[in-house]
């Protein structure tokens, strides 16, 4: 294969990784610190793919849609948590899947009560909608760099967040252990009502960013949901470093099967899934 | 001489920088009721642990009955024979006395998986159960819901639970936690029965019992073992009494 | 675990009585719904298993209702019905091994890693069979002709005949009963029961629990697969949304809406839930919508299920202790 060609695919699971790794970092921190399995997750990146797609045909932006729409989601996230999850801290995870699987079939009736089954688009803002030729063939349209761009900042907030912050030192210590957590005297509620709004929040603003990317359709977040789950088992539950290893890691696979083996490609990735699961079983950086 | 049913060689346990059992080898005389004592964090539940197979060890060995069964899952060396109490009390609280009784006897049975049939139908099984109860003394209550026996019942329940898959070595964790004086006596005398026929490892804070019914006291601090013997020299024993019994007194 | 077992069992022998004589007076629509109803039933009662029997919530178990139907569909002569006699075994044998397979890895796990990795399976197969084009790709196959059933050379039952189907279905889901009955009292019903109590425990008692936990699985999946032969029997099409998730979704909520604590709470969910729908349906077009917002405000108002409105209360401490 073509050199150049390769690293256009390497840059292009990178890209699908990144975005993975904004919606799977919330989903493993609000397993590791509500300790609720939240299958609404891959609802908020729908939402946020339909504010998109709502917001920028009436605004013409999809600068001004983010600035409205990132508000209302996280609004939504709070809301949620609020009403629903926080009920959920100490039930099972029978009734959590009950419950979250009841929102995730309102949301997607919601969703198609309001715009229907139609597959819609979102266009590429007008600054970045051009491509950079790299051959007579292969060119590579700037809107992905943009979304690489975007990603990698937002990943790099994050680490100063959790690394180099009080709540981010709380956030870490709540996903290693919740009752240490509350012993020393953290607002457990408030730090989860917290992570829950952010988790959506950047669910949605992947939803958001990735509209021009790919449409916006029905069904949009259940899909990326159950491949979120995938990099939530491979890094090992409540781990962002394994979370983001396993985003990539999912990307590139997803890519490259894509491209090798067409026909089954949205299996290589469960087969990449089942074989570390076979090596370990508690996920590339979850404890056993 | 008779000979030794359980023995530990340089046996250790590692948390992390932790180390929670150091370096202990133990030999366990067949009929022997052998009593660890130590201070709370000295590994004794870590060592019992470590014997009935729920964690694996850094390193050392660990031999039962002449056979090493230091990699063995909890559940083979179950079957070897190897029985376990918990410290907290560990029983299938929705079931009744006689149904934990038989979940332990059914746990003996050679082909374990039996799909078609019914579990009352197995007369052995019945009769393990029921020799279980009778020698905890629960027959009277073999209908009561787990769940609703009192803490002393609970516990003798919980040594019923273990008897009915009729091992040869008891690992029994504290089985007098939390009991009243009487059910302490209760559970003495249960021990003294048990000795017939059983060997029994046994972690104990009570000391009047521990000295009641122990042919053999290993003492344990810091994860490591600090002497081991008959009764009357860890009474003597002055390290012990420094490290141990001195504070303990009371 | 039942505990007063008799009210509910004689209740249930009046239900299949009369659900015997739905063909005599109901029209062909009633029938084929009833027939849907009981498949779903099997469907639910051979994730039951799972669920109240051992406690390992699978989010996946449409896997091998899916897999049943396509072994059918992909093994069925393209000018013939292919022989009940050995077509139900292959369905059940081929699903159960890879029930097995998929059950090796996905049981050594519990708790959200479980549920986790089977909604993760549950979608490999989907997209396998969505993507493959031996199997017809996204549009499915079609089975041309239904299973035969014959003996000694002559016809004995023919699928298709509704009233027949119908009786077929309603053997096979009291069947399923019956078998898994007597699984749960049995002593591996009662192994798997104690693990879902008290794993540890069951450990140290000598029980292979990795073991009784993966052969559970394996069960489940063969008596699911019964549920995926009988649907592509009956409407002669199967395709891969028989896969999703979103059946998985619907057939868990069956099993806990009906009630975890009774042996037949599955089957009452698939009753209940398929008629909700039929109802719902017929007034608006969304009626998952509905669904949703009473799932929702079930776990918020009932914190321990549906099932509670209809169940005595637990006997108490005291209640239980006169014996």
């Amino acid at each position: 294969m073509d050199p150049l060609f390769v690293s256009l695919q390497i840059l292009n699971g990178i890209q699908y990784g990144l975005l993975l790794f904004l919606i799977a970092s919330g989903l493993t921190l609000v397993f590791g610190i509500l300790q609720v399995i939240n299958l609404a997750h891959g609802s908020f990146y729908m939402i946020g793919a339909y504010l998109a797609f709502w917001l920028t045909s009436r605004t013409g932006s999809l600068g001004t849609a983010i600035l409205v729409g990132l508000p209302l989601a996280l609004l939504l996230g709070l809301a949620v948590e609020r009403l629903m999850i926080r009920l959920l801290y100490a039930r099972d995870h029978l009734t959590q899947v009950l419950l979250t699987y009841g929102l995730i079939l309102v949301f997607n009736e919601a969703q198609r009560l309001l715009f229907g089954n139609d597959v819609h688009g979102v266009p590429v803002p007008e600054i970045f909608n051009a491509s950079i030729r790299l051959t007579d063939t292969l060119s590579y349209p700037v809107y992905r760099l943009v979304v690489s761009a975007v990603c990698l900042a937002l990943v790099f907030a994050m680490y100063l967040v959790i690394q180099k912050t009080r709540l981010g030192m709380h956030i870490r210590a709540g996903a290693v252990d919740r009752e240490t957590v509350q012993l020393l005297g953290i607002n457990i509620k408030a730090l989860s009502m917290f992570v829950f709004a952010a988790g959506a929040g950047l669910a949605a603003l992947a939803g958001m960013i990735a509209a021009p990317l790919s449409s916006v359709y029905p069904g949009i977040g259940e899909h990326i949901l159950i491949i979120c789950f995938v990099v939530v088992v491979i890094g090992g539950i409540g781990s962002i470093k394994g979370a983001f290893i396993a985003a990539i890691l999912v990307g590139l696979a997803d890519t490259f099967g894509k491209v090798l083996i067409p026909e089954f490609a949205s299996v290589a990735v469960y087969a990449v899934m089942a074989l570390i699961l076979l090596w370990r079983p508690q996920g590339l950086f979850g404890r056993a | 001489m008779a000979e030794a049913v359980l023995v530990t060689e340089s046996l250790s346990k590692r948390f992390g920088g932790l180390v929670a059992v150091n370096d202990v080898s133990l030999t366990v005389q067949t009929g022997d009721v052998h009593c660890v004592i130590g201070p709370n964090g000295a590994g004794k539940t870590t060592l019992l642990n470590l014997l009935s197979g729920a964690l694996p060890p850094t390193a050392g060995q660990i031999r039962f009955g002449g056979q090493e069964v230091t990699s063995l899952p909890a559940h083979r060396r179950a079957r070897l024979g190897i029985g376990r109490s918990f410290q907290r009390t560990n029983i299938f609280p929705e079931f009744t006395v006689y149904e934990n009784c038989r979940l332990g006897a059914q746990a003996k049975l050679r082909s374990s998986m039996h799909f078609v049939r019914p579990a009352e139908r197995d007369v052995g099984v019945r009769e393990r159960a029921e020799r279980a109860m009778e020698l905890v003394g629960l027959t009277g209550r073999r209908q009561a819901l787990a769940s609703a026996l009192s803490h002393g019942e609970q516990r003798q329940l919980e040594i019923g639970v273990m008897l009915a898959t009729e091992p040869s070595l008891l690992l029994l964790d504290e089985p007098m936690a939390g009991m009243s004086a009487d059910e302490t006596t209760r559970m003495v005398a249960l021990i003294r029965r048990l000795k017939a026929g059983h060997t029994l490892v046994l972690i104990e804070h009570d000391m009047d019992a521990v000295f009641a019914v122990a042919d053999i006291i290993t003492v344990m601090v810091n994860g490591a073992v600090l002497a081991s013997g008959k009764p009357d020299e860890i009474r003597r024993s002055q390290a012990v009494q420094d490290a141990y019994l001195g504070s303990d007194d009371a | 675990m039942d505990r007063n077992p008799r009210l509910l069992t004689i209740l249930a022998v009046v239900a299949v009585l009369a659900l015997a004589l739905v063909p005599l007076f109901a029209e062909r629509y009633t029938i084929q719904l009833f027939t849907k109803i009981m498949t779903m039933a099997i469907f639910a009662m051979s994730l039951g298993l799972l669920v109240s029997g051992v406690g390992l919530v699978s989010l996946g178990h449409a896997a091998f209702f899916g897999l049943g139907a396509y072994v059918l569909a992909l093994t069925s002569p393209a000018n013939e019905g292919a022989s009940l006699w050995w077509a139900l075994p292959l369905v059940v044998l081929v699903t159960a091994a890879v029930a097995a397979a998929i059950g090796a890895l996905v049981v050594r796990t519990s708790g959200i890693y479980f549920i986790m990795l089977t909604l993760a399976f549950g979608q490999m197969l989907f997209y396998l069979f969505h993507d493959a084009k031996f199997a017809g790709g996204s549009d499915g196959r079609y089975l041309n002709f239904r299973p035969t059933v014959e003996l000694l050379g002559s016809e004995l039952l023919s699928l298709n005949d509704r009233p027949t189907l119908f009786y077929v279905a309603l053997v096979f889901m009291v069947a399923t009963y019956g078998i898994i009955s007597m699984i749960l009292n049995a002593p591996f019903g009662r192994a798997i029961v104690g693990i879902r109590v008290n794993e540890p425990r069951m450990k140290a008692l000598g029980y292979n629990t990795y073991a009784y936990k993966l052969a559970a699985f394996v069960i489940a999946g063969g008596l699911c697969a019964v549920a995926g032969f009988l649907y592509a029997t009956q409407y002669r099409a199967v395709n891969p949304a028989l896969f999703s998730w979103r059946e998985s979704g619907l057939v868990l909520m069956m099993v806990i809406l009906g009630g975890l604590r009774s042996r037949l709470g599955p089957a009452i969910g698939a009753f209940g839930l398929v008629l909700f729908e039929e109802t719902v349906q017929a007034l608006t077009d969304h009626w998952l919508l509905a669904t949703g917002v009473f799932v929702i405000v079930v776990v918020l108002l009932l914190p321990d299920g549906l099932a509670s409105l209809f169940q005595r209360k637990q006997p108490t401490a005291a209640e239980a202790d006169d014996g």
